[in-house]
C-alpha cells in the first residue's frame, strides 16, 4: 500500500510543479509579462527539480523501482531546489528595498519569485520527509501505465513549449536583457516591419 | 544560452522519462545544471556583484 503511495506521491509532484509552470505561461501571455533572466533560470530549476520525481516514475518501466533509485531521484530534486532557491532569493534581494515595486505584478500579494522560493522550499520538506520514510514509500508492485504517461507527455510538452516561449523572446540573441520589453524573435522579423511601416503610411 | 539549456532540458527529461541507466540521466541533467549555475554567475556579476 505504501509503496504504491511514494508512486503517486510522485505523480503528483510532477503534475504540481506543472501547473506552476503551467501558471508562469498564464502570466507571460495572459498578464503580457515577459520573463526576465533570473525567471527564467527558476523555471530551468523547476525542470530540473521534476526530473528527480520523473527518474522515480520511468525506472517503473525497467521494473520495480529500487531503494537506490528511490534516494537518486529525490536527491536530485533537493540539489536543483537548493540552486532554484538561490536564484529567487537573488532575485527577492534585487527588489526587497522599498520603494521598489519589484518585477511583474503580484498574485494573492506576493511577487511570482516569491512563490517560486516557497516551492522550492516545499520541495525540499517534501524530498526530505520522502526520502525519512524512504524504505517504506518506495515504490513495489508499480507499473508505467496510461497516467505515468499522461504525466510524462505534459513534462514533455511543457519543456518543449518553455523552449518555444524562450526562443520566441529571445530571438538569435546570446543572453536576455534584464529588463526584457518584447519579443526579439518577432521583432526582428523584416516581414512584420515592412507591415508596420506601410501601415503607418495608410494611417 | 536558455535555448540551449532548455534543449538539453528536454533531452534529460525525455532520457529519464524512457528510463535510462542512471549514469546516462545523470551525466545529462548534471551537464544542464552546470549551465543553470553557469548563466546564473553570468547575471550575478553583470547586475549587482554582493558584498559577503
Amino acid at each position: 500500500m505504501t509503496g504504491r503511495l511514494g508512486f503517486w506521491l510522485a505523480h503528483l509532484f510532477v503534475l504540481a510543479y506543472c501547473g506552476v509552470l503551467l501558471a508562469g505561461f498564464v502570466v507571460q501571455f495572459g498578464a503580457d509579462e515577459l520573463p526576465c533572466p533570473l525567471c527564467i533560470l527558476q523555471r530551468q530549476a523547476m525542470i530540473l527539480v521534476m526530473c528527480g520525481p520523473l527518474y522515480i516514475i520511468g525506472r517503473a518501466r525497467r521494473g520495480d523501482v529500487t531503494l537506490a533509485d528511490y534516494t537518486m531521484g529525490y536527491g536530485m530534486s533537493i540539489v536543483a531546489a537548493v540552486v532554484g532557491a538561490g536564484v529567487a532569493a537573488r532575485q527577492i534581494l534585487l527588489h526587497i528595498v522599498p520603494p521598489d515595486p519589484g518585477y511583474g505584478s503580484a498574485v494573492l500579494g506576493l511577487h511570482l519569485y516569491t512563490w517560486s522560493f516557497i516551492t522550492f522550499c516545499v520541495v525540499l520538506v517534501f524530498c526530505g520527509v520522502s526520502l525519512i520514510f524512504g524504505r517504506e514509500l518506495v515504490p513495489r508492485g508499480v507499473r508505467f501505465g496510461w497516467a505515468s504517461k499522461v504525466v510524462c507527455g505534459l513534462f514533455l510538452v511543457i519543456v518543449a513549449a518553455n523552449l518555444v516561449a524562450v526562443f520566441f523572446e529571445l530571438g538569435f540573441h546570446w543572453f536576455l536583457p534584464p529588463d526584457p520589453t518584447r519579443y526579439e524573435t518577432f521583432h526582428g522579423l523584416p516581414l512584420l516591419g515592412a507591415a508596420a511601416m506601410s501601415g503607418g503610411a495608410v494611417g | 544560452m536558455a535555448i540551449l539549456i532548455f534543449a538539453v532540458l528536454l533531452l534529460a527529461g525525455w532520457l529519464t522519462v524512457r528510463g535510462s541507466r542512471r549514469a546516462t540521466v545523470l551525466v545529462v541533467w548534471t551537464v544542464a545544471l552546470c549551465a543553470v549555475l553557469a548563466v546564473f554567475n553570468h547575471h550575478m556579476a553583470a547586475k549587482l556583484s554582493l558584498n559577503f
